[in-house]
């Protein structure tokens, strides 16, 4: 049964449907392969990445298969990855793999991390609000971005160091200040048995 | 007269599954029975038979005494696995990693690796030449049924070659408890008169003794007279070991053995037992099930994990579980829904860890019959769908509770000896098109007027997975028989999972493509294996009224869009809800030709009649909720 060599997989793993294919790719099987491709759009899934290490075989118009599927995944502004490290799939696909994203294995198709994350989440935002921007509206407001954040980070350097010498100045002026008191009572203390004997006159007190 | 060598093979046999402290119990009361009988007569040697997990199960204190047999030369351990596998039908790699296993666990825990191998119900495969030979085992055992007829009296022991590898095969003669002679002399005398040829140097019998564990009968009685007989006649016969058998003599020639297994009753061997095994129903879809969990264990790279599983894996592969018997095997409810629960308890591991969300969707030939079947699965549920069959759900796992309540047997045989045959095995969604009059009788008695072909047809399918979850949509352009001429007619019902939550969707659409009116009732028949229906634990609940007897009794209810059903043993409830009302019938899944069985299972038919405008549609959705409910009892931790 030429038509029923192929087993498949599909499951869905953060955001990412995986399709794991095992068995003989005959081109026979292009129509059914397309479109389970084209369900799946359809119902909403936008990241594939099709496991193919166990496909033992794979016919040419496979692999124009592939392209023609990644052009309608990225029109619809998915992504489509391919998984394998066999011999029979590297020869194949070897020619294309400045187009089509070609992964080792599982795990470092879907990475997991912060970046990672943050990465699907903002695909997911950008399907959920309809914004599109282009690569270098994107750089170029990203460099303002950046600018903004550099600015304000001098400007609270800047700030901070203003505060350190007005703190620094206090506590000069507050020593000061303290050290003068202390002068202060001991000249007073000193002159009181004058002032008791009538000699000086108390002219601090005088003040008003 | 010549002395002639008896080697003396017993063989404790565990056929049913039985709880760990019973097993336990009976592995220690039949070993201090042996050893008081090697106490009583030191000149005996015997063989004995034991599959790797007994030694895990037996006391210390008696292991230890077994060991100072063996160091004495009375005892000679023999191997069947860590279990006793069912070599035709089990993967290689499995095979092979329970023989494996069983040879490392004697090596910890009886001091010595056994040097033969006895394969269960004489189950013999010619690759096994090769297999034993690499894990260090001399010498098989089989029945005497296994050979040719010009040799089978032959008194001596054979060599036999495959791809490159030879081993020796001893024949022996089988017996027990109640086929065991009362004149085991005259007997012994028999065997060895019966061997006319003048190959053998020194002849040399193998007296195959079965040991059940739970015999109600004394079946040391008998081994022990047995004994005090060769104790007696020692002049004239030598109880031997095997291997010390083997090692001074030569072999009586060569011999190919081919595929085979002797069937207990069945005293014939037959080299196309396959074809009848496969013939009962429900052992195809179990020994399907082994194959995929095997593979996905063999995909995981996670040692860790997949050590513990494999052991449980070997346990199902046991032979008493894939055999046909009322007592034990696949026909047992018990036995089959313990085997399944296995299965699903591994499956459900491996699913966990591979942190799957959502569901997922396989397209794979499951049945390795050629033709792909579709597998929705999720973290509660998983359902195997036959497209080519009617679309019917040939499977239908409860995770949750490791329950495939799609498990029912038919007693009818299949002839070709297919795995699914359509009217026979007992699936879910099997669709019939009756007249409107028909009722519930008259499609137990197999006399209810089929109007349309879905029993068997071939659905087309496409397969969805969205962020609700996986669903199977199947099509398929049918006719109707009205009034002795066919219209033309479709059918599209999808199967749905939700997520990774425990409900089951269903949607029926069916659309008249002529421009005549129809008119019929549609009716859809699913077949229920519930553990508890055997001990009345199941229930029915439609509104006020509960049906205690389900799978005993006939009922049916009218215009139910609601109904539960509930097994109390299982511990699990089955919310049933439909948008438009159906008339249930619950149907013991007794055959014509068979009595009422609960065990087989109990069928459910979703009914009601439909008025079709030309080019109209009628269209109904259900949806099944699964969810726990407390168990009543334990589970038995059975082996």
């Amino acid at each position: 049964m030429r038509f029923e060599t192929l087993d498949i997989i599909i499951e869905g793993r953060n955001d990412t449907v995986f399709l794991f294919l095992s068995g003989a790719f005959h081109k026979e099987l292009i129509p059914q392969m397309r479109e389970k491709f084209a369900v799946l759009l359809q119902d909403g899934n936008r990241r594939f990445m099709v496991n193919m290490e166990n496909v033992t075989y794979i016919d040419e118009s496979v692999v124009q298969m592939f392209l023609q599927i990644l052009n309608s995944v990225k029109a619809k502004g998915g992504e489509l990855g391919l998984i394998f490290k066999n011999e029979t799939l590297t020869r194949a696909f070897a020619p294309f793999f400045n187009l089509i994203p070609v992964y080792p294995d599982d795990s470092t198709a879907a990475p997991t991390g912060l970046l990672a994350t943050l990465r699907r989440r903002g695909v997911l935002l950008s399907r959920k609000t309809g914004v599109r921007i282009s690569r270098p509206v994107a750089i170029f407001v990203l460099i303002v971005l950046c600018g903004w954040f550099a600015t304000l980070l001098f400007i609270i350097r800047l700030q901070n160091s203003h505060l350190k010498e007005q703190q620094q100045e206090l506590y000069e002026l507050t020593t000061y200040k303290q050290h003068a008191i202390i002068e202060i009572n001991r000249m007073q203390e000193r002159l009181r048995p004058m002032e008791q004997l009538g000699i000086l006159k108390d002219t601090i007190a005088q003040k008003p | 007269m010549k002395r002639h060598a008896l080697a003396l093979l017993l063989h404790p046999c565990k056929n049913r599954l039985m709880p760990k402290t019973a097993l336990k119990d009976a592995i220690n009361s039949f070993t201090a029975n042996l050893l008081s009988i090697a106490a009583e007569f030191p000149h005996l040697r015997f063989n004995l038979v034991f599959p790797g997990y007994f030694l895990e199960s037996i006391d210390v204190l008696l292991l230890s005494k077994l060991r100072e047999l063996s160091k004495k030369g009375n005892l000679e351990w023999i191997l069947t696995g860590y279990t006793e596998p069912f070599l035709s039908l089990s993967p290689l790699n499995l095979t092979s990693h329970n023989i494996n296993h069983g040879l490392q666990l004697f090596s910890e825990l009886a001091g010595e690796t056994p040097c033969g191998f006895l394969p269960p119900c004489s189950n013999w495969e010619p690759f096994l030449i090769d297999m034993l030979s690499n894990a260090g085992l001399n010498y098989a055992i089989l029945s005497q049924e296994l050979f040719p007829i010009q040799t089978r009296y032959c008194c001596g022991y054979w060599m036999a070659e495959h791809t490159g590898k030879a081993l020796a095969l001893i024949s022996t003669n089988v017996i027990n408890p109640m086929t065991a002679p009362a004149n085991f002399i005259d007997w012994l005398n028999q065997i060895f008169s019966q061997d006319k040829s003048e190959l053998a140097t020194q002849k040399f019998a193998t007296v195959h003794y079965m040991i059940p564990l739970s015999a109600s009968s004394d079946p040391f009685r008998w081994l022990r007279y047995a004994a005090s007989e060769i104790d007696k006649y020692l002049l004239n016969f030598q109880s031997v070991r095997f291997s010390e058998f083997i090692s001074s003599n030569p072999a009586l020639g060569l011999q190919y053995v081919p595929s085979s297994l002797l069937i207990e009753g069945n005293k014939q061997t037959d080299q196309h037992f396959l074809n009848y095994l496969y013939s009962f129903d429900q052992i195809g879809i179990l020994q399907r099930k082994l194959l995929d969990v095997n593979n996905k264990l063999n995909a995981t790279k996670d040692i860790k994990t997949v050590a513990p599983l494999i052991r449980q894996l070997c346990m199902v592969q046991d032979i008493n579980r894939l055999l046909p018997g009322k007592e034990y095997g696949f026909e047992n409810t018990n036995d089959r829904l313990w085997s399944y629960a296995k299965l699903i308890g591994i499956e459900r591991t491996l699913y966990l860890k591979n942190n799957t969300k959502g569901g997922q969707i396989r397209i794979t030939d499951f049945l390795k019959n050629g033709v792909k079947s579709i597998i929705l699965a999720n973290k509660s549920l998983k359902a195997y769908i036959d497209n080519t069959n009617g679309g019917q759900i040939f499977a239908f796992d409860f995770r949750d509770r490791y329950l495939n309540l799609c498990a029912a047997y038919s007693p009818q045989q299949h002839q070709p000896p297919n795995i699914l045959v359509a009217g026979k095995s007992r699936t879910w969604f099997i669709d019939h098109i009756l007249p409107q009059d028909c009722k519930s009788s008259d499609l137990i008695n197999g006399t209810a007027k089929e109007l349309g072909n879905l029993l068997n047809g071939q659905f087309e399918y496409k397969v969805r997975k969205t962020s609700s979850g996986v669903r199977i949509a199947l099509e398929r352009q049918c006719s109707i028989l009205r009034a002795d001429r066919l219209s033309p007619m479709s059918i599209e019902k999808v199967y749905g999972l939700e997520q990774d939550s425990p409900v089951f969707n269903f949607v029926y659409q069916l659309s008249n493509l002529s421009l005549m009116d129809c008119h019929f009732k549609f009716a859809t028949q699913l077949f229920f294996s519930f553990p508890g229906l055997c001990s009345g634990d199941v229930k029915i609940r439609h509104r006020s009224q509960t049906f205690e007897k389900p799978g005993v009794e006939l009922f049916q209810f009218t215009s139910a869009t609601k109904w539960v059903i509930e097994d109390r043993l299982g511990g699990v409830r089955l919310y049933f809800q439909t948008q438009k009302p159906f008339d249930i019938w619950c149907i013991p899944a007794s055959s014509p030709d068979s009595p009422c069985e609960p065990s087989m299972g109990l069928a459910i038919v979703l009914s009601c009649n439909v008025d079709l405008e030309p080019s109209s549609r009628w269209k109904n959705i259900g949806k099944v909720t699964f969810r726990k409910i407390r168990r009543k009892g334990e589970y038995i931790d059975a082996l």
